[in-house]
């Protein structure tokens, strides 16, 4: 089935169709997810309200960019309202890390749930922790496509539909924000180890 | 900037290779289409006559056990009725009644009472 084919099954209440679309879509939805938030549970339920999103929605989407595209702004929206609301939920609480479920952006915890976990070591536990901090430190635009870029491989054309900004916009915020992490990196490091 | 510190910085962006692994999750359609349905039922509600019918339901429960109750005592009374209800209540002993009956006409037949009534 065309993505067309698959938006028109949706509104046709099509189960095969949202199935497809779902398989189809899934683990990208989920990377996406996974790499604003960075909390694997977080990710997964993000993911899933994408799709219920996509359910409820599928008429408004008119066909004028990809599918895929469309996809990704759901679940990029999704991710940052997310954040937001944790951001809320840790300024209204007196302890912010007894606030159950996601973490203030940044702030990483000895239960914060990663896909790879499980079986890592202290170096790559490490590396995970500077680069979800620098990441997350990044002003949000050029977070967004840092992501895009590196996480999902877009190409520049595809992230400027999903934010909606030039080609020229999302050049300048990948080399900003590579600047800006190395920056940070950096620094980083170099406090941790005086 | 140290070239210590840098090797790390190139390390952890590269880190990002291996950040951005996802396992596969075969059950990500079923666990949806569950959510899906659960928020269905949380979202439907009950209409006017349901929400009537809801806030009745203890008191049809309590007017179903009184009339239970009321019925129970009418069908006891109904069974519990004797035939001849008008008779004194003695004559449900009708044995013992015989039975002074023959002790008194006894006495007064034996010979000895009538020696004493004569005195």
């Amino acid at each position: 089935m065309t993505d067309r084919e698959l938006v028109q099954g949706i509104i046709d209440s099509d189960q095969a169709a949202f199935k497809e679309l779902v398989e189809k879509h899934q683990l990208f939805v989920i990377r996406t997810c996974y790499a604003l938030v960075h909390n694997s549970e977080d990710a997964q339920d993000l993911a899933q309200e994408v799709f219920i999103e996509i359910l409820k929605s599928a008429a408004a989407f008119r066909g004028t960019a990809k599918l895929s595209s469309w996809i990704y702004r759901i679940a990029v929206n999704k991710s940052l309202n997310h954040l937001k609301k944790c951001k809320r939920r840790n300024t209204f609480s007196l302890f912010s890390f007894q606030v159950p479920g996601g973490n203030m952006p940044g702030e990483q915890t000895a239960n914060q749930n990663t896909y790879t976990d499980g079986d890592v070591g202290m170096e790559e536990k490490e590396l995970k922790q500077a680069l979800h901090t620098a990441i997350d430190s990044l002003p949000v635009k050029q977070k967004i496509a840092f992501t895009l870029h590196n996480y999902e491989d877009l190409p520049y054309k595809e992230i400027a539909e999903v934010m909606n900004v030039s080609l020229s916009s999302v050049e300048s915020l990948i080399h900003r924000a590579k600047l800006n992490l190395q920056k940070r990196l950096s620094y980083y490091y170099h406090s941790n180890r005086k | 900037m140290e070239q210590k510190d840098q090797d790390r910085v190139q390390k952890t962006l590269d880190f990002i290779q291996k950040d951005r692994i996802i396992p596969e999750d075969p059950w990500f359609y079923s666990r949806l289409v569950q959510r899906i349905e659960n928020e269905a039922e949380k979202t439907h509600k009950p209409g006017l006559a349901g929400a009537v019918a809801l806030r009745l339901k203890p008191i049809l429960a309590v007017i179903v056990v009184m009339i239970g109750i009321a019925g129970g005592i009418a069908l006891g009374k109904v069974i519990s009725t004797p035939a001849s209800s008008n008779e004194p209540l003695t004559s449900v002993f009708p044995i013992e009644e015989d039975a002074n009956a023959a002790f008194f006409r006894e006495i007064n037949d034996s010979i000895y009472e009538q020696i004493l009534l004569m005195k």
